[in-house]
Formats: C-alpha cells, structure tokens, sequence
C-alpha cells in the first residue's frame, strides 16, 4: 500500500529526531491561524469601504471562532486518525484559502464572500489547526504535558500580538488612511491586497509546520523518561480512554465547567477592560487617559500570553487539580478585591486584572495536559476539540453579562465602579462553581478504559489490528467452550453472562463458581472494552484469587513483558513490529488464517490476559 | 547527521516574528505609565 505525503505512517520520527524540532512546527501553525484575534484591525477599514455597522463587520470574526468550535468538535477524531501532518496541511489550505477568498469578496465588494471565506472556510481551518498541534506536542512531551501545550497555545494568543501592528502597517501602506486613529478614506483594493498578502504569507509560513511534523514512534520515550513516576502522581492515567467514551464520564463535564466559567471570568474583564478601567478611575485624582487605557489593554494581552506558558508549566509540578484550584479559587479572590477596594488603588486594579488574565489564558493551556492525564493520549486532540465548546458557550455567556448589566445598570442611573460591581460578583460566582467542579474530578472508572491489548493495536496498522482481533476473539471463545465444559452438567446455566462474539459489544464471561473473568472481543465489529468483573462477586466482595480490570495478579505477566517458568506466554505474531501475547487455559493451538503462523497457547492459569509487546520488548525478555 | 542547525532555523522561523509582536505590544504597555 502507497503511503501518502500526509499520511501519518510517512511521518513517524525516525531514531535520533530531536523533539525539539515539533514545538517550532506546532507554533507556525498556532502563530498564523492566531491572527483572527487580530480581525478587529480590519473591521473600520471595512465598514468604511463597504458601508457596514459595527454589528455587521463583527460577523466574519464570529462566524470564525464558531466554525473553530465546531469543526474542533466534529472533526476531531479524523484529525487523530489521519494525524497531525494531514491536520497541519487541511489548516492551511482552509485557513489561507478563506484569506485568499475574503480577498475576493473585497475586491468584488461581495460582503458575503468576506464572511463565507474568513469566518467559515477559514474558521474550519482553525479549528483543526488548534488541537492537533496541541495532541502532537503531548505526545512528545509525556514528562512535561503541561509546558507542551502551554507553548503551543500561547502560540495562538501570540498570533494576535504579530498579525495586529503587521495587518494595521500593510493596510496602510496600501491605501488606508488614518486620523486620530479613525479611518477616513480607503483606497480601491487595499483591503483586498491585505487579505491577498497575508493568504500568501501564511502559506509560506505554515509550510514549515506542515514539513517539520514528527509522530513519535510507538515505543519511542524521552531519555531518562519513567512511566511510572508519573503513573504514580494522583489523576495521571496510563490507560487510554476515546473520545466517545470520554464524553460518557462525568470528568468531562467537569472539566467543560471548570473551562467554560473560567474563561467566563477572564472574558468579563478581557471584553470591556478600556472602559472599564476609564469608568473606575475617570472622575477620580487617578484619571485615566484614553492612551493609557490602550496600554492597559495591551498589558493584559501581554499577561493572558505570558500566562500560557508560565502557569501551564507549573502545573506540571504542582498537578493540574491543584493549578485549577488556583485560578478559579485565587482568581475569585482577585475579582473580590477589584470589586471592594479596587476604586481605592489603580496598582491594586491593574494588578489584580493582569492576575485574573493570566489565570484566563492558562485555563486554555492547561486543559489539554488535564485532559490528557485523565484520558490518556489515546484521543486527547478528539476529547479537546469537543471541550472547546465550552469555549464557545464563554464566548456568548461572558460578554453578554458584562454588557447586558452595564447597559442596564447605566440606564438605572449607576456610573463608575456602580456598573460592573454586580458582574463581578457574578464572575465571584461561577468562579466557585467551576472551583467545585474541578474539586469533583476524579481518576476515570476503568469501564471507560480502551481495553490495554487492543487499545494498544490502536497505534498499529489495521491490518494488523484485525487479525489480532480475530485471534482474541477466536481465543476468548475456544476459553468459554473450555469454562462451559469444565462446571457440572448445569455449568451452562451457571454461567452469568454469555460470550457474545458474532455481533455487538464486548461481554463479560464469568462462572459463579469459578469466579473468572475476561476480556472479550467482538469478531463483527471490532469493538473491545475492558470488562467489570464479576458483578455477582462484586457485591458479595472481592474473591480470592479474583482480580479487577487493570491489577495483575502475582505471578502473572504486565504488559509488556514476557514471562517464563510454568506459566510460559504465548507469543503471537501478527505483523512485522508487534506481538500479541496471550495467556490462557489448556494447551490449544490458534491458527492465524491470514499470516499462517501457529501460536501456541499455554497452560491455564485461570484468566487470560492479553498484552502487546513491541518487537524490540519481546526481543529484550527473550535474551534475559 | 545533526539536527542543530534545523533547529535553529525552525525556532528563528517562529520565533523572529514572535519576538516583533511582543516588541510592538511592550510599546504599547508604555503608554499606560506614559
């Protein structure tokens, strides 16, 4: 099978690929497509040229970080599946081609071309240019999730900083002409070179991105890198959830909150901050000039960038539990403070902001190292791009009660401070809620977990991927009949659950007596999950000799690991780099259709246990 | 083969244009102790 350009096959690190490399490639698509932060430079030109109001020049922006939202969320799982390079390069092509068409629509003065071509094309090219860097850089930094994703999401927050005074030069050297900072006369086509240039430039500049892109290979770790250490920390999981099932856990909608008030919170101020800072200060002796409420602006952007990095690095110290307790628990305190003595002191204000905005932009930097210590790297860009609809939910709930109670409260004759107190409590509010919502996060129950074999297979080949499915199932059926004819007569009917193996989901096979349990695989569908044991046994406590999803008992092998003596594993190829090992009753022999190769399945032990081990694993126990 | 040079150039790629942002938004900030 030809393997594409794009495919993710083709980008597989080889030996001696510095990691080094990914953060660079993860950031010239994070820095591009962070230009539409920087859509408001555009909007008076606009609204000059084609006679719009304010409300209508606002549409492509808005239209984008929808499509952004959705397109994270819908497509996120082909974005796993065909990985980062296909990812990077479908970003480009939407992001630079809904430029290149807003171009179009300029120079045609077709509005509606502007909004399509920016806001929805482009915005399609957002949203997936926004979570696979991110799953790459996890992928590559499991030691340091936190500063990985940290560095690329401050790359989005940096694209505004770079496309603002960039985008306002260009448009002036192309005819835009500007008073006391109004636009007053627009050349013919300077909106659309605008737009042309920067299609053109950031196809140059993503092309990097696209080019540089690394997957680590599956058994590829960071030197001096120990799984275990970080399997030991509190909510770090080493099993691997999809992005089906995680939408199924109540972590996930915890963390949907924790996102959705925090950046809420940040909104609140991030929206009006230049008012908000002239209506504090206006009519006291601390008067605040319209230049310097730029500047405050300015400064907050600056903190909600630096915040990305720095506080999402952090948490890889403290925990991610614990940074989240900061920002939602210390960043109520700080909106406490503005809202009672901020009038007092222009230091405490800003100061107090620039903290909140900080917390702000980390909320958005840390999740995906969260997401990924809960869920595992299975499908973390597929489980990110769906809590970015918490994001999108922020960005209507968070300017609309910082302006709907402004509006109102003006109108019943407040002024000053008066207009935002309320809000601020309002923030103060669901800050806590998000707060208690990060303090119900819990480890995720291993009945949303990939099952360990073959969510391992999940890196590998399909081909691969379905013969071993069929061996388990073949195997797991051959182990029932095996069960079914050791009870007594009755023994069929003594068993709690049948196999199911022609279609449907995974079911438990577990004896009463015996009190076995197992994993089974469908033929038809493929589909696994590891298996509650014995619910029977459960309530009536854990039997002896009775192990739950995910322990190993003693004497038994982990994944990964071969063993010898009595109970020897049997290790069945089924494709060139991987083995599946499979441990189970008496002697039966498994005949692989497809390859053609005999397996040979060892004497019982009581369960069978199904682990893959990478070549290089199996060659490593085999010389010791 | 050494990648330092590759690493070099990939980091100036994005870091060069990020550096001029931070540069024109410290100017701003300016303006609020102006």
């Amino acid at each position: 099978m030809s393997v594409g350009f794009l495919d993710r096959a083709r980008i597989v690190a080889p030996n001696g690929w510095s990691r080094w490399l990914v953060p660079p490639a993860a950031l010239s698509v994070h820095l591009a497509i962070g230009q539409v932060y920087a859509w408001s430079v555009f909007k008076a030109p606009l609204e000059k040229y084609l006679h719009l109001t304010g409300a209508q020049s606002a549409v492509p922006f808005q239209l984008g970080i929808v499509m952004l939202g959705l397109s994270a969320a819908v497509l996120g799982t082909r974005v796993e599946k065909n990985g980062p390079r296909w990812a990077m390069f479908t970003s480009l092509l939407c992001f630079c081609s809904g430029l290149m068409l807003a171009a179009l629509g300029a120079y045609t003065e077709q509005y509606w071309l502007v909004v399509a071509g920016y806001g929805g094309i482009g915005g399609i090219g957002l949203g997936i240019g926004y979570i696979s860097p991110v799953s790459t850089l996890i992928k590559w930094f499991p030691d340091r999730p936190g500063m990985a994703t940290g560095i690329a999401i401050m790359g989005f927050g940096g694209g505004a900083l770079i496309a603002s005074p960039w985008s306002a030069a260009m448009l002036t050297a192309f005819g835009v002409t500007y008073n006391a900072g109004k636009v007053v006369a627009v050349a013919d086509n300077a909106i659309a070179m605008t737009f042309l240039v920067h299609g053109l430039a950031y196809v140059v500049f993503m092309t990097l991105g696209v080019l540089l892109v690394r997957v680590p290979a599956p058994d590829w770790k960071p030197t001096g890198f120990n799984a275990t250490t970080v399997k030991a920390k509190a909510l770090v999981t080493t099993a691997q959830v999809s992005a089906k099932n995680a939408i199924r856990t109540p972590q996930f909608w915890c963390l949907w909150v924790v996102l959705c008030f925090n950046v809420t919170a940040g909104i609140g101020i991030l929206e009006k901050a230049a008012p908000m800072i002239l209506d504090f200060f206006g009519k006291t002796p601390m008067a605040v000039t319209a230049t310097a409420a730029a500047g405050f602006v300015a400064l907050l952007s600056l903190v909600n960038m630096l915040g990305r990095f720095v506080w999402s690095s952090v948490s890889d110290l403290v925990g991610r539990k614990n940074i989240y307790r900061i920002y939602l628990g210390v960043g109520a305190i700080m909106y406490l403070v503005i809202a009672t003595v901020g009038v007092d002191s222009k230091v405490v204000f800003i100061s107090c902001a620039m903290v909140i905005l900080s917390f702000y932009g980390a909320g958005f930097a840390t999740i995906p190292a969260y997401l990924r210590d809960l869920f595992g790297t299975f499908q973390v860009g597929a489980i990110h791009g769906r809590l970015l609809t918490a994001w999108s939910t922020a960005g209507v709930l968070g300017p609309l009660i910082i302006n709907q109670i402004a509006d109102q409260r003006k109108a019943e004759g407040f002024s000053g401070p008066g207009l935002y107190t309320l809000s601020f409590y309002i923030m103060i509010g669901l800050l806590v809620i998000g707060f208690a919502a990060n303090e119900l996060v819990r480890p995720v129950s291993s009945k949303f977990h990939e099952a360990r074999a073959l969510g391992e297979l999940g890196k590998a080949k399909p081909e691969i991927k379905a013969e071993a499915t069929k061996l388990v199932a073949k195997t797991t059926e051959d182990e029932a009949k095996r069960v079914a004819a050791r009870t007594p007569a009755d023994g069929a009917q003594k068993l709690e659950k049948q196999v199911e193996t022609k279609s449907g989901p995974i079911k438990a096979v577990a004896s009463k007596k015996t009190g076995e349990n197992r994993q089974v695989a469908s033929k038809k569908t493929g589909e696994n999950r590891q298996v509650e044991p014995n619910r029977a046994a459960h309530k009536k406590g854990q039997r002896r000799g009775q192990t739950r999803p995910g322990q190993t008992r003693r004497g038994q092998t982990k994944p990964g690991q071969t063993k010898t003596g009595p109970n020897k594993t049997v290790q069945t190829k089924t494709g060139p780099n991987r083995t599946v090992q499979t441990k189970t009753g008496p002697t039966k022999t498994v005949e692989s259709k497809k390859t053609g190769e005999t397996p040979q399945v060892a004497p019982k032990p009581s369960e069978p246990e199904i682990t893959i081990a990478t070549e290089s694993e199996t060659k490593t126990a085999e010389a010791k | 083969m050494s990648r330092k040079p590759l690493i070099l150039v990939s980091w100036l790629w994005v870091g060069g244009p990020f550096a001029y942002g931070v540069y024109q938004l410290v100017l701003k900030v300016a303006k609020l102790f102006e």
